[in-house]
């Protein structure tokens, strides 16, 4: 069965049904967003039932012959990392959608049809098996996003969209380059042309072509994480968009950056992750203290948890820049622990603003008097985000400062003043939109409703699996993170980590015109 | 298994009680909620005396059991079980938790009658009660810092409890965040202890740390100077103390429970669960040492002028906790232990029965509105007495013993140890003078002017039989380990500490420290009782002298101001200032600058589209012609 | 078919392919320089229809020389294309022609840059 081509069309379907849904009819614009978002969701939890855990490489494998000749397949799976982000993308949108059919935004079918092409785009991306799927998928997520801010944005919503799309398209108009470019080179060494990344993982790059077309690469990812200073795009988009867009943005689209630095910049350019290590330490560190310190001082909710997000991101930055199993492994978990914390305060964040009117810090307050489960869901979120210790947040960072500490102790310590900051700049929110004197209309209106319910608790649910029982992610990871460390770990002269291998038939012979290799993990 | 069963109740129930009285739909009835929130303390105060007769039964080395509910995480070879730990440390701790605990919470049914969110009140007090138990019966330094994390979570909530304050709300932030600086620290730590043991847990590391480690080796000075960073500002250690004082903003049995009898004692608990490692890091052991002492003075001296009844109190926990540090510092942990035993009763019993005043009063805590009360409140006067007699070391109430064991065990250790026994025994008078000023503003001279109004009113018995209780085992709870006695608290925690510090004071070292410090604490009374024992003129004629020293005093040695103006304040200038230049001009200056690149391509490039097609298809086919020509030629 | 089974050797006797080619080549010619100085957007998509079919000969001559078929095809395909282009040129035309503008490719120069 193939599963995630199936899991990639079905919102591609939803997107296009929605032509056929006549206008002003928002129930059924509604239905069908929600079916695909299930749907979807649906079939990722299936898939992840049939996942086998101690592989660490690429299973459900569908591949489809294209432009086999120039390299040019339809090939896409996923391992330890990825199902993980296809967990989260498919769970938040599905949360998303839930938000959005209780609160319709203008034009519902254009805005949930846009909804579900960027669900397709990021499924694509974090399945595609080879570097121009990666690439289009990497850019055909920006189109819908490019309406959804720039139609339904605020004030300045057009030049907010038209700056984060021109800057990430900046940074991935070098990604093409380095991508042929990658092909190229791979074909002077090997004989072979292709673009598949599993096969290129055995490509023997000199250092120079490492660290350049790495390089190329890199500017895109930074720009979509984003880290310090690359995060002019930021400011705009969050203050603009919809606080859905918004929300998908921090937890899913800034994962693909990340996502690109774990699945290509590691095992394909070791020797350019080794040269560049530093420099990405760097500038995550400058990330974590510039965006508490930024955060701390903003005066609306939602432009703090933003720069909270830089922050976050920084770290699950520093843990792949660490080149350290352990912290690999606590990025992967973070990765997915921010995008449900991040999502549960924007989404905390918009019923306030709703329900108020307001966004500003300082005109909002003593709302706990009155909305006591808003007051004790918005302090586990609280909590959650400044990573109390026993928290999800927690068990990601610990292990990303853990590994960063094995070999750059420096580097953790300076993490911990972000640690310590986060606890500053989360509490000014929780504190002054909860807690003191009453202000902000009338309190009782604030407390959560069905439709809040709907959508907090089942973020809520996971930060509690997640904190009592991480062991599932990291189980099920952990083979494949090994594995995408390990060659970058001997470029800087480490010892790689044993990678727990499980006999299983390499899946991906270098010329396959048909989907073979592993397409049901428990089946084999 | 049994035991390890029970100790899961144990922690289970406060747990269960939270989540129940948090969850529980509209609001319970009020002894729905009392029967919870006392229930569950007060049923694990059983069990964990079960747990307690258990292991007494067994000879010493079998006093352990370890049990893990299910492995939490195992990355990359280090491996974190969800697991307790029970021994004769932990066991102990969870006897003071669950038994003092549940007096205060029986007491607070009371006290906080009045208050309109009883439940919340009840859940967080459960939810404390659960943290601390982790805290104590964690099997590794993982869960020891969720513990850690979550009891200041749950003193942050209970802090802030009356959230409407906005002293309050701050002081709660307040403690938070020094809070999370502390579990900064020992997260640090534990991250070194992982990367040189590759593994969190209790047993694996304190087996390994002689061989591995060996005496006076950084690291191991490095692990337990990051630890202390973490007791420092759990125990409200200097620097980290500031938040202590403030957290009085909190209900009064909060204050008693968190922040007198139990949390802030974790920072000991800390020390001597890891004596294996401080032994093997002297400096470090030496800096816990000094950092007591000279916590233990200047706490003592700022509580010498405040006005506040409950932040006299505060300040004479940190003083006390002082106390245990310089015992835990020197070596001498069961001594700390046994001193942080004897402080949980007399510290509850003295916030308990300024807890008793202030609900006669109304809410009223300054000591300038008081006095004269023993009349009015005389079981209260009476606890109190007891309490002010157990905490200034005057035999034979408990304080007597377990300090004095301190300071004459102190003098024996070694040249530090002498100058901290010195300066527990300037710290033995200057804590008996202000209790005692305490106490004689409070419930001696005249009645304030204009009387009380309404009449202050007896506590019913819910309040005063824990004050009762209490009262009794600040009395007696000393003879548990008397000198050249039975060492009932030494011996049953021999087999969790290895490391004690086998120095004896000998017996005229014993009696001229006890001499020395029952004296001068007996003159500082006799000072007390002439200064505020009367009407307030006579305090008043001496309040401006060394008028410098009161002022430094009052603005308690200008910690917070410094902490303002040099950490604080250059943050929020820092924060502002990367907003006001580096978000415009750099962050923006790089989307400018990208901006500008293509916006001068693309006028370069826009002269070429004049719009005339036939320009177009000329430049296509002189281009295929170059093209072309390039091709042949280049043959 | 009937091309396929005219010969099976590319010397075969018949037309030179250089017949072809020069025929190709001045067909060619002629559509480029119809389409450099023509005006008439008509007249123009004929020139440009007279371009593609020179490469139609060209393709056709080479595909007969070098005795395979895929030359035959792929002039197939440009013939596809020529119609579908056709008929949206002449969409355009009429679409023009609808705004009285003047039918004048000079004069509809608003999309410049």
């Amino acid at each position: 069965m193939p599963w995630l081509t199936i899991i990639i069309v079905i919102p591609l379907l939803a997107a296009l049904a929605m032509f056929i849904v006549p206008e002003g009819d928002v129930g059924t614009a509604r239905l069908v967003a929600a079916l695909g978002a299930g749907l979807t969701l649906v079939m990722s939890v299936l898939m992840l039932a049939n996942f086998h855990r101690d592989f660490p490489g690429p299973q459900f494998v569908d591949h489809a012959g294209w432009a086999t000749q120039v390299g040019l397949d339809w090939i896409v799976w996923v391992d330890g990392i990825s199902i993980w982000l296809i967990m989260l993308t498919t769970g938040l949108f599905a949360i998303a959608v839930a938000y959005l059919c209780f609160r319709t935004p203008d034009r519902p079918r254009a805005f949930l049809a846009l909804i579900m092409l960027a669900e397709m785009g990021l499924l694509g991306l974090f399945s595609s098996g080879n570097l121009v799927l990666f690439y289009v998928f990497w850019e055909l997520m920006l189109v819908p996003f490019y309406f959804m801010i720039g139609m339904w944005g605020g004030a300045g919503r057009k030049l907010a969209s038209i700056k984060f799309v021109i800057y990430t398209m900046v940074g991935s108009l070098l990604m093409l380059v380095s991508i042929v470019a990658t092909a190229v080179i791979a074909h002077g060494i090997t004989g072979v042309y292709t673009f598949d990344i599993v096969a290129l993982r055995n490509v023997d790059y000199t250092r120079p072509e490492s660290i350049w077309l790495l390089a190329g690469f890199l500017l895109a990812f930074v720009i979509k994480l984003p880290l310090w200073p690359f995060h002019g795009w930021l400011p705009d988009a969050y203050r603009e968009s919809p606080i859905v867009v918004v929300a998908l943005l921090a937890a899913v689209v800034s994962k693909a950056g990340v996502y690109g630095l774990l699945r290509i910049g590691l095992p394909l350019f070791p020797r350019g992750m080794a040269y560049f290590q530093y420099p990405i330490i760097l500038l995550a560190l400058v990330s974590i203290v510039y965006g508490s310190l930024v955060a701390w001082r903003q005066p609306t909710m939602r432009m703090l948890v933003g720069y909270s997000s830089l922050a976050h991101l920084g770290f699950i930055a520093l843990g792949i820049a660490a080149i350290d199993p352990q912290a690999a492994q606590g990025a992967v978990l973070q990765m997915v622990n921010h995008g449900v914390v991040v999502v549960a305060a924007f989404a905390i964040v918009g019923i306030i603003a709703t329900r108020t009117g307001k966004e500003d810090i300082d005109d909002i307050g003593g709302l706990a008097a009155r909305a006591p489960w808003l007051s004790g869901i918005f302090l586990v979120v609280t909590m959650a985000s400044l990573a109390i210790p026993g928290s999800n947040s927690f068990a990601g960072e610990f292990f990303i400062l853990s590994g960063t500490f094995r070999h750059d102790w420096w580097a953790a310590a300076i993490a911990m003043i972000g640690v310590v900051y986060a606890s500053v700049y989360m509490l000014r929110l929780y504190q002054s939109s909860m807690n003191g004197p009453a202000r902000g209309g009338d309190p009782r209106r604030v407390e959560l409703r069905v439709r809040d319910v709907v959508v907090l608790v089942p973020l809520i649910a996971v930060m509690l699996f997640i904190a009592l029982w991480p062991q599932v992610l990291a189980g099920a990871s952990s083979a494949s993170v090994n594995a995408a460390v390990a060659p970058a770990q001997v470029a800087v002269g480490r010892p790689p980590s044993e990678i727990r291998s499980v006999v299983l038939p390499n899946p991906l012979p270098a010329t396959v015109s048909s989907a073979s290799g592993v397409t049901g993990g428990a089946s084999q | 298994m049994l035991i390890t069963t029970l100790a899961w109740i144990v922690l289970g129930l406060p747990l269960a009680g939270a989540l129940l009285l948090s969850l529980w739909p509209g609001e319970p009835d009020r002894n729905l909620s009392r029967v919870i929130g006392v229930g569950t303390v007060a049923l694990g105060f059983v069990l964990t005396t079960i747990v307690f007769f258990d292991l007494l039964s067994r000879t010493p080395s079998h006093r352990h059991a370890t049990n893990a509910l299910w492995q939490w995480i195992n990355v990359d070879g280090l491996h974190i079980d969800l697991a307790v730990l029970v021994d004769p440390l932990s066991v102990m701790m969870m006897l003071i938790i669950t038994g003092v605990g549940s007096l205060i919470v029986w007491y607070s049914t009371e006290y906080m009658a009045e208050d309109r969110d009883y439940r919340r009140f009840f859940a967080e007090m459960n939810f404390f009660v659960f943290s601390m138990l982790l805290l104590v019966l964690a099997a590794n330094f993982f869960f020891l810092i969720v513990g850690w994390a979550f009891v200041g979570l749950a003193s942050y909530l209970l802090i802030g409890y009356y959230y409407e304050k906005p002293s309050a709300v701050a002081a709660a932030k307040k403690a938070f965040v020094i809070n999370v600086i502390g579990d900064a620290g020992l997260v640090l730590a534990a991250f070194l202890i992982a990367k040189t043991f590759g593994s969190l847990d209790y047993a694996q590391v304190f087996a390994t740390a002689p061989t591995r480690l060996g005496g006076g080796s950084f690291t191991a000075e490095m692990i337990c100077l990051l630890l202390f960073v973490g007791c420092a500002a759990k125990s409200a250690q200097i620097p980290l103390h500031t938040w202590l004082p403030d957290a009085m903003e909190g209900p009064t049995p909060v204050s008693a429970l968190i922040h007198a009898a139990t949390m802030v004692t974790a920072g000991v608990y800390l020390v001597v669960r890891c004596n294996v490692l401080f032994h093997l890091a002297p400096y470090a052991s030496d800096y816990v040492a000094i950092t007591g002492a000279v916590t233990l003075l200047v706490a003592a001296s700022i509580a010498i002028v405040q006005e506040d009844i409950k932040r006299v109190l505060a300040w004479s926990t940190v003083s006390q906790i002082g106390y245990m540090m310089v015992a835990a510092g020197l070596g001498l942990y069961s001594q700390a232990m046994f001193h942080l035993l004897m402080h949980a009763f007399f510290k509850a019993l003295l916030f308990l029965t300024a807890g008793v005043v202030i609900h006669a009063l109304s809410g009223e805590q300054s000591l300038n509105r008081m006095g004269g009360l023993h009349r009015l409140l005389k079981f209260a006067s009476f606890a109190m007495l007891i309490g002010c007699l157990a905490i200034s070391g005057i035999p034979p109430f408990s304080g007597f013993f377990s300090k004095d064991e301190i300071l004459s065990t102190a003098m024996a250790a070694g040249p530090l140890g002498v100058v901290c026994a010195v300066a527990g025994i300037i710290g033995a008078a200057m804590t008996a003078f202000y209790m005692f000023r305490m106490y004689f503003r409070a419930f001696g001279g005249p009645q304030r002017e204009g009387g009380y109004h309404p009449h202050p009113h007896m506590s019913g018995l819910a309040m005063a039989i824990p004050v009762g209780v209490l009262a009794v085992l600040a009395t007696i709870g000393g003879f548990l380990q008397v000198p050249w006695g039975r060492q009932l608290v030494t011996d049953w925690l021999a087999p969790a500490i290895p490391d004690q510090s086998s120095v004896e004071a000998s017996a005229t070292v014993e009696w001229l420290t006890s001499l020395a410090s029952v004296s001068v604490a007996a003159v500082a009374i006799g000072i007390a009782w002439w200064l505020f024992g009367a009407g307030p003129e006579r305090r008043l004629k001496y309040a401006h002298t060394l008028a410098g020293l009161r002022h430094v005093l009052l603005e308690q040695w200008l910690f917070d101001d410094a902490y303002e103006s040099v950490i604080i304040q250059p943050g929020r200038d820092l924060g502002d200032a990367a907003i006001r230049t580096a978000e415009p001009d750099l962050t923006q200056g790089i989307v400018t600058a990208a901006a500008g690149f293509s916006m001068a391509g693309a006028r370069g490039l826009h002269r070429v589209q004049g719009g005339l097609v036939r320009t177009y298809a000329f430049a296509l086919i002189a281009g295929a012609a170059i093209v072309g020509l390039v091709v042949v030629l280049a043959r | 078919m009937l091309i396929g089974t005219l010969s099976t050797h590319h010397q075969a006797t018949g037309v030179p392919l250089s017949w072809y080619l020069a025929l190709s080549g001045a067909m060619f010619l002629l559509g480029l320089l119809g389409v450099l100085i023509r005006r008439n957007p008509l007249l123009l998509l004929l020139a440009v229809e007279l371009m593609l079919n020179a490469s139609n000969i060209a393709l056709v001559g080479f595909s007969r020389y070098w005795n395979v078929s895929d030359g035959q095809i792929f002039a197939l395909v440009v013939m596809v294309v020529a119609a579908a282009e056709v008929v949206i040129g002449l969409g355009l035309i009429v679409a023009v022609y609808r705004q009285r503008l003047a039918l004048d490719v000079d004069a509809l120069s608003r999309l410049k840059g």
